[in-house]
């Protein structure tokens, strides 16, 4: 795999995972998320479902921005 | 180092193909003081969730019903405050082993570092020594190779296994736990997590490695920030050390110009990241004095002072004095004491139960047929504390107010109950249309376990 790549996937999951982890601590302590699941739809879903969710939500998210924050400064310094 | 300098060369060891490592075993002061933190660390990490207090496991983190258990403690989420204090402490606590000591936390206490020496044991007591290990990878795939590698792969693939399981035993009791595994029984979250968690343990530990340390870890990269001149790092004297070079132990040093160094290269073998610290110091030495043990040992062969490697400060190197007391350490100490003592006073004073008055919003009042007024609210008590307790609940601000609640109410420890209250006074003893009342919740078997809320007590316009 080459260097670019390398650097973006570990760019945006990396930092997201930890972003991820603390968004979870500091929403769901405010916010039940089965509340949540169960709002769309998800009654079936325990607690840790919907934690487990909402924790991978944020994660995507974080990861997302991380991304594309990466592809456009590298898009800015080669211009 | 510039930082800039550290990126640049991240990114282009980042761009070559990764050359695999075989640490050197090590023994001596520093590994022994190793082994001992990673034992003590993995200790607690696999015995804690076994350990139970007052019949509850004493750390759980229980996610469906919103508590954890922490000790003789319950943290409720309105309790998070407490959860980030503790952090920033954690926090600061890393900020003040570092000024004091660089990378004490990398060395000894970190869990990439604690996992991985397991996973090199492993590695060292099925395939052998550095060299045999060398030896092995160069070999064309055959038979003996494949059991050796399997056996390898199936014993770190166990050890892995065990810490997600255990790792769900944090968050789902232990002891339920363990026979659902057994049993195939397990949640398919639960299944997911201790997968999960194997899997990361398998790979940070086992293929990962010091990778982990140079290009993934986020403390690695800012912690520079945080050494002064007087901080611990590691370091290898070279004006005693240089010139380098192979001599025999009778050799005179002054007639063949050498320094103490021998160029055995022992210390880049036992590298857990691969490098030379004879070149100075580096953002990738994790500190974990492996290099120290070794070369000890070396001037102990040849009969020469210890310490050509060493635990030493910038300004020591520089002739000059070591502070170790200095402004930032003494606002590093004085913060931690001082959020710490927070927390601990205030978790220990805070409201063992808590009274939430929530008013019916259907209607404002309602006027009975004797001309009673009555207002109709919701009430929740939480019981925080670890014991059940049965309170009397009163209410005053309007003369001769009742209620409905005949008490005593009984909530069962570190539960919740939901109630409806009807409040009612006479006409006449109402000053206004809204009244405030204040409601107190008394345990009967605790004096200090008592809680005070406000409410408003609505009434006709003109009464
Ligand atoms: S272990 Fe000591 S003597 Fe050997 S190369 Fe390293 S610094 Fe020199
Ligand atoms: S240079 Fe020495 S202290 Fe630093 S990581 Fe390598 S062996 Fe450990």
């Amino acid at each position: 795999m080459n260097l670019d790549r390398k650097l973006l996937i570990i760019g945006s999951l990396w930092p997201s995972f930890w972003m991820a982890c603390g968004l979870s601590g500091i929403v769901f302590s405010a916010i039940d998320p089965s509340l949540i699941t169960s709002q769309i739809g998800l009654t079936e879903l325990s607690h840790l479902g919907a934690y487990t969710i909402g924790f991978f939500f944020f994660w995507a998210v974080c990861a997302w921005s991380g991304f594309f924050s990466i592809i456009f400064s590298r898009k800015a310094i080669n211009k | 180092m510039s930082n800039n300098q550290s990126d640049c060369s991240v990114e282009s060891s980042l761009f070559e193909k990764r050359k695999k490592l075989y640490p050197r075993e090590v023994h001596g002061l520093f590994a022994n003081l190793r082994i001992l933190g990673v034992s003590t660390l993995l200790g607690i990490y696999y015995l804690l969730p076994w350990i139970n207090l007052n019949g509850r496991q004493i750390i759980l983190f229980d996610l469906p019903e919103r508590k954890f258990y922490i000790l003789n403690w319950i943290f409720w989420p309105q309790d998070f405050i407490y959860l980030a204090l503790l952090l920033i402490c954690a926090a600061f606590a890393l900020f003040l082993f570092t000024a004091l000591a660089g990378r004490l936390w990398c060395g000894y206490a970190c869990p990439q570092t604690v996992w991985t020496e397991v996973f090199l044991w492993i590695e060292r007591k099925v395939e052998g020594s550095r060299s045999q290990q060398m030896k092995l990878d160069k070999q064309e795939n055959n038979p003996v190779k494949f059991r050796i590698k399997a056996k390898k792969h199936a014993i770190w693939a166990v050890f892995s296994l065990f810490t997600g399981f255990t790792f769900v035993g944090f968050f789902t009791p232990i002891r339920d736990l363990a026979p659902s595994i057994l049993f195939f029984e397990l949640g398919p979250w639960e299944t997911f997590w201790f997968l999960f968690y194997s899997l990361a343990t398998y790979g940070n530990a086992g293929w990962l490695r010091e990778q982990v340390c140079m290009y993934m870890c986020p403390y690695a990269r800012f912690q520079s920030a945080m050494l002064d001149k007087d901080s611990l790092v590691i370091s290898y004297d070279a004006l005693r050390g240089d010139p380098r070079g192979s001599r025999k132990k009778s050799d005179d040093l002054q007639a063949k110009k050498l320094g103490s160094c021998v160029d055995c290269t022992l210390c880049v073998q036992v590298c857990p990241t691969g490098i030379d610290i004879r070149d100075g110091l580096q953002y990738q030495c994790i500190g974990c004095a492996a290099c120290i043990d070794v070369c000890n040992d070396v001037m102990d062969k040849m009969n020469y002072p210890r310490n050509l490697i060493k635990y030493t400060t910038e300004n020591s190197m520089d002739g000059k004095e070591t502070t170790f007391l200095r402004p930032r350490i003494l606002i590093y100490i004085a913060l931690l004491i001082s959020i710490l003592s927070g927390v601990v006073y205030s978790v220990e004073t805070r409201d063992s139960v808590t009274l939430n008055i929530l008013k019916d919003r259907n209607s404002l009042y309602r006027e009975s047929y004797d001309g009673t007024i009555n207002n109709s609210y919701t009430i929740k008590i939480l019981n925080m504390d670890l014991v059940d307790h049965s309170y009397t609940l009163s209410v005053s601000g309007i003369e001769g107010i009742s209620s409905s609640i005949k008490s005593p109410i009984h909530v069962k420890a570190g539960s919740i109950i939901e109630m409806p209250l009807l409040l009612s006074v006479q006409p006449e003893s109402l000053q206004s249309a809204s009244n405030s009342i204040t409601m107190n919740l008394q345990a009967l078997d605790d004096a200090d376990t008592t809680t005070e809320s406000e409410g408003r007590f609505i009434g006709p316009l003109n009464p």
